[in-house]
């Protein structure tokens, strides 16, 4: 029996559907399982929308984020915490040292116009279009600065 | 149609009150001065028991440029400690100097708690305190009657320099007694690239009812003087009060430790 199905799938092998009943057999399937088809101006919208949130979302969270920790504290005995990477080292700053007690220091971030960068004798980066750079400022108990580090 | 309006809305006033509101700090996003983003409390190295007193920082400096001008800063910090070791030190941004241009009236006050082992950095103009983990003293606690200034020892190891020292006696300051010392560093000739010889002087009156030093004047010809003095000293104890963080303040709190002591330091 086998040799016969075998001799009859030689002599069918050029044989195929008709196209009219494999178009029956898609109209069929589509009845059964109807498939919502969306307008292309729809789908347009839709990602707009998403795209909209998601920027509100991050100009909101760009405005209110909470202060960031300090990577690196360099020259004041401070060590960075070991799960963070070294981007920048502090820069120290004139009439630092001769504090009170210079082993403490604690953390102010602020946002400096680019202006402050050149006041302190550094030389601001011309290609940035940036107004202002956000800073990290050790600051000793005398409220000096006393290294600084630019974040941007 | 409905839905998407209402994203545009959203979109719009999302945009405008981010635009309406003023930033912290009191200026605008581009004004003059710095614009404060936020604080951290570090690290504590030495915790001074016993000896509770609240008084003002002032510190002076004066740098001279090459062709003769002179760039001057004040900064006052408002400072307070009990007798448990805790304390608070209050600051204007005008302690950043150059950094401070155009502004710096931003308020920010630092607490340093032994006692409830942790550290606040306050924003008074959000009422936000951020809140660090106590890493304790590196170099041991002080108590009263321990009168022993901290070593300060002269770092730069290898620099082709001197260190005299000089004790100047006695003397009254702020209605505190003090020993004066005075440190000269002589650095050689050619150690830095310098003609001729540099003298850093720097001399220091320590209060030992204090347990610090009330008077620093340093004078380095490369970055000027610098002069900090402790003026308006109460010896009272200061309100416990002063050492908490008030109840309508929203504390973000660090798990970890952002400041480690240094490992020589951590050794002792």
């Amino acid at each position: 029996m086998a040799a016969g199905l075998c001799l009859l799938a030689a002599e069918m092998k050029n044989e195929s559907a008709p196209p009219r009943l494999e178009a029956y057999l898609v109209r069929a399937y589509r009845e059964r399982y109807p498939q919502r088809v969306q307008p292309a101006g729809e789908v347009r919208r839709w990602w707009a929308a998403a795209a909209a949130v998601l920027l509100v979302a991050g100009a909101l969270w760009t405005g209110v984020r909470p202060p960031q920790p300090p990577l690196v504290a360099a020259n004041s005995g401070i060590a960075a915490p070991a799960n963070e990477d070294q981007d920048s080292a502090f820069i120290p700053l004139p009439n630092a040292a001769g504090s009170l007690q210079d082993d403490d220091v604690d953390l102010v971030r602020v946002e400096l116009p680019r202006s402050a960068v050149t006041a302190l004798g550094m030389p601001a980066s011309d290609d940035s279009d940036a107004e202002t750079v956000d800073a990290e400022v050790l600051v000793g108990p005398d409220g000096v600065a006393r290294a600084v580090r630019f974040l941007n | 149609m409905k839905v998407y309006n209402s994203f545009a809305f959203l979109l719009a006033a999302a945009a405008l009150a981010f635009a309406q509101n003023p930033p912290p700090g009191g200026r605008g996003r581009f004004g003059a001065g710095p614009r404060f983003l936020g604080a951290q409390a570090g690290m504590t190295t030495r915790v001074v028991k016993g000896a509770p007193f609240s008084g003002d920082l002032v510190t002076e400096s004066t740098e001279t440029l090459a062709d003769g001008n002179h760039i001057r800063h004040t900064s006052t910090v408002h400072l307070v400690r009990d007798s448990e070791g805790r304390t608070r030190r209050e600051e204007s941004l005008a302690g950043l100097g150059a950094l401070a241009a155009g502004g710096g009236a931003q308020q920010v006050v630092f607490i340093h708690d032994p006692v409830a082992g942790a550290s606040y950095a306050l924003d008074p103009v959000q009422k936000t305190a951020n809140k660090s983990a106590w890493t304790g003293p590196a170099r041991g606690v002080r108590s009263s009657g321990a009168a022993i200034e901290p070593r300060r020892e002269i770092r730069g190891g290898g620099l082709n320099q001197s260190v005299k020292t000089e004790a100047l006696g006695a003397a009254t300051i702020e209605g505190l007694p003090a020993q004066g010392t005075r440190i000269t560093v002589t650095i050689a000739a050619g150690a830095i690239g310098n003609e001729a010889p540099i003298q850093v002087v720097t001399e220091r009156w320590y209060s030992s009812d204090l347990q610090m030093a009330i008077l620093v004047k340093r004078s380095d010809p490369r970055s000027g003087e610098t002069v900090t003095r402790l003026t308006n000293v109460t010896r009272a104890e200061p309100s416990s009060a002063l050492f908490q963080v008030p109840p309508e303040y929203k504390v973000a709190e660090h798990a970890a430790p952002l400041f480690r002591p240094p490992a020589d330091a951590a050794a002792q």
